[in-house]
């Protein structure tokens, strides 16, 4: 046990040395839990995804042994640090304005709701998890049974991305899916050397608790700690979220993907003076997105198309590079990959077929509004808490909310996308709506929110600044006559 | 502060408090049914089960084998597919072939629902019984052809 767990500290060590390379000084007047919170994050994206494509790597090549990951765990910390060591900026503190700032005077009651609240999320995590340590129903056919091949080494790796790994049964063959979190998982079994079991489900908790806490740190970097805390509140709120936590599945960490580069696209926006870092930290994030599902390729590609729109040709060079490592592990996955998707249709003309079918139309999107409704439980459901933020706290003016409306464009383009999916689909539709679209929903939940609470008003906005720092000021005004 | 301003600030107050207190309802309601769904579908897809009932055969059988299926079980079934996934989940890195009458892998596994003639079973697909583990689960080798 103790071996994998050492491997995972070191991917996470890796990843934070590159998030905090990349991203240094990007929230510098953000709260530093907030920064910190977001780095911790990004770490949790950026080191398995790193240690995930070069273990894949490592096995197409021939170096198939616990040596050889050991070794590449070692270079890849070592390349981390090193990054870390070279990119890391000198950070100037931040400077408060003289007046103090303006704080909600609840925070406190914040706090405690949102430690309450991740109680209970951990604890349906920890249920979850005691009956069904296995993962749910994908996480054993799919997601872990692929980590066992690629943790077996020799030639056995090859079966994991094999359609007749499924059995030739519908729905089961998925020889081209993405190895991010198999590949990880593999590389901490590998390095084990056994099968535990507690590696994939703390993995999964791990995945789950990265995109929740990037959500409300980086709201709170972006706009206001209040704003952050209720982002985490509503998110915590979220049954399509909460339910994905013990699944083992990779929806959850595809969310983390989605929101990481839209939050590192915003912020590059915000700080165009930060240079190339921020610009690779985002490449970084697209690229890995497309390693983790299919569905990561058209938010990647549509990211970098609009990344390419808002920064100019300058920044193409740059993103291509933070994009490459997820990049060059998808391109080879999909070409050592043996047989095809089994839903996907074969000919055009089968898809044109399906696509002129009208009620499939109607049957997708009906799919998609049930598993919005169902992403909450009534009175506490995610929607209605949004609805009531935004009747009390009014947004921001339309012109700064138009500056952003380019960073819906990743997200619309991935739901078009897997909209389309449902319209070719050639497996039964209602079956295939049932069993994804809630993961679906969750993979673009969290930066649904994102979106929306980067729109709002604060509400530290609606109260003065504290007295305190006024008082501060006169004494400090006051010894500096006495000196005098 | 004006009192429009004050009002708006206390708005503000109960909207911010009422989120966060229901956003705790809401995880203390996902932690509920989830609760309930967990007590009554303990190892819902046979997973744990079907690492138990196969254990036996890991030993037998290297690592990398590739194992022909046999099972009572008809591919109409709906317990064919769940079946078929625990058990290949449970003997890998090894790999299971369904239905596969052209390549006969040298070994093949058994997963039988019923009590019934396990031998004469393995037999019609071209191999002998080396060993029943028990649970349902048997261990064939091939044959010579």
């Amino acid at each position: 046990m103790m071996a994998w767990i050492a491997a995972m500290l070191v991917s996470l060590i890796a990843g934070w040395c590159v998030a905090r390379a990349l991203t240094a000084g990007v929230w510098s007047s953000a709260p530093r839990w907030a920064s910190l919170m977001v780095e911790l994050s990004l770490a949790v994206l950026f080191g398995p995804g790193l240690a995930s494509a070069l273990f894949f790597g490592m096995l197409v090549a021939g170096v198939r042994n616990r040596r050889g990951a050991l070794a590449m765990l070692g270079v890849l910390l070592a390349g981390c640090v090193a990054v870390w060591w070279k990119l890391t900026p000198e950070i100037a503190p931040d400077i408060a304005p003289a007046g103090g700032r303006k704080r909600f005077p609840w925070m406190w009651a914040l706090w405690i709701c949102v430690a309450a609240g991740v109680l209970f999320l951990f604890l349906d995590f920890q249920v979850a998890s005691s009956a069904n340590p296995s993962g749910e129903w994908d996480a054993m056919s799919i997601w872990n049974l692929r980590a066992r091949y690629l943790a077996a080494g020799d030639d056995v790796w090859r079966r994991a991305v094999s359609a007749a790994l499924g059995g030739h049964l519908g729905g089961a063959e998925h020889p081209g899916y993405p190895l991010f979190l198999s590949g990880f998982i593999g590389l901490l079994w590998n390095v084990a050397g056994s099968f535990d079991q507690s590696a994939p489900i703390v993995v999964s908790l791990m995945f789950a608790a990265a995109a929740w806490m990037l959500l409300g740190a980086s709201v709170a970097c972006r706009k206001s700690a209040a704003l952050g805390l209720l982002a985490w509140c509503v998110l915590l709120a979220s049954e399509v979220f909460a339910s994905q936590t013990a699944a083992q599945y990779s929806d959850l960490l595809q969310g983390l993907a989605f929101l990481a580069a839209i939050v590192l696209l915003d912020a590059a926006a915000e700080r165009d003076r930060t240079g190339p870092r921020i610009l690779i930290a985002a490449g970084l994030a697209m690229g890995l997105a497309c390693w983790i599902k299919n569905e990561g390729l058209p938010f990647m590609i549509a990211a970098l198309a609009v990344a390419v729109w808002r920064f100019g040709k300058r920044g193409l060079p740059w993103l291509a590079l933070g994009a490459s490592p997820g990049l060059l592990a998808t391109v080879t996955l999909k070409l050592v990959a043996e047989g095809h998707e089994a839903i996907l249709p074969r000919t055009l003309g089968e898809a044109l077929e399906k696509i002129g079918g009208a009620g499939r139309w109607w049957q997708a999107a009906l799919g998609f509004g049930k598993a919005v409704f169902e992403a909450g439980n009534e009175w506490t459901h995610p929607v209605l808490l949004a609805v009531l933020l935004a009747f009390a706290l009014r947004f921001v003016p339309w012109a700064e909310r138009r500056a952003r409306l380019w960073l819906w464009i990743p997200v619309t383009v991935t739901a078009a996308a897997e909209y389309g999916l449902y319209l070719v689909t050639t497996a039964d539709l209602n079956w295939h709506i049932s069993t994804s679209v809630s993961r679906l929903v969750a993979q673009l939940w969290p930066t649904l929110l994102w979106l929306f609470f980067v729109t709002l008003r604060t509400p530290e906005e609606f109260f003065e600044a504290p007295a305190v720092a006024v008082v501060r000021e006169e004494k400090a005004g006051r010894r500096k006559t006495a000196k005098r | 502060m004006g009192s429009q301003a004050k009002n708006r600030s206390t708005l503000v107050t109960a909207a911010a408090l009422a989120v966060g207190v229901l956003g705790v309802f809401g995880a203390l309601t996902s932690y509920q049914v989830s609760s309930g769904y967990s007590a009554q579908f303990k190892d819902a897809y046979g997973g744990g089960v079907a690492q138990a009932r196969f254990a036996p055969l890991l030993e037998r059988v290297p690592a990398a084998a590739e194992l022909a299926y046999l099972t009572d079980l008809d591919p109409s079934q709906a317990a064919y597919a769940p079946a078929f996934l625990a058990a290949q989940y449970a003997v890998a890195p090894r790999v299971l072939h369904l239905n596969d009458a052209q390549a006969l892998p040298e070994w093949a596994a058994g997963n039988f629902t019923k009590p019934l003639d396990f031998a004469a079973a393995g037999a019609a697909q071209g191999y002998a019984m080396i060993a029943d583990l028990g649970n349902g689960v048997v261990l064939y080798h091939r044959t010579a052809r």
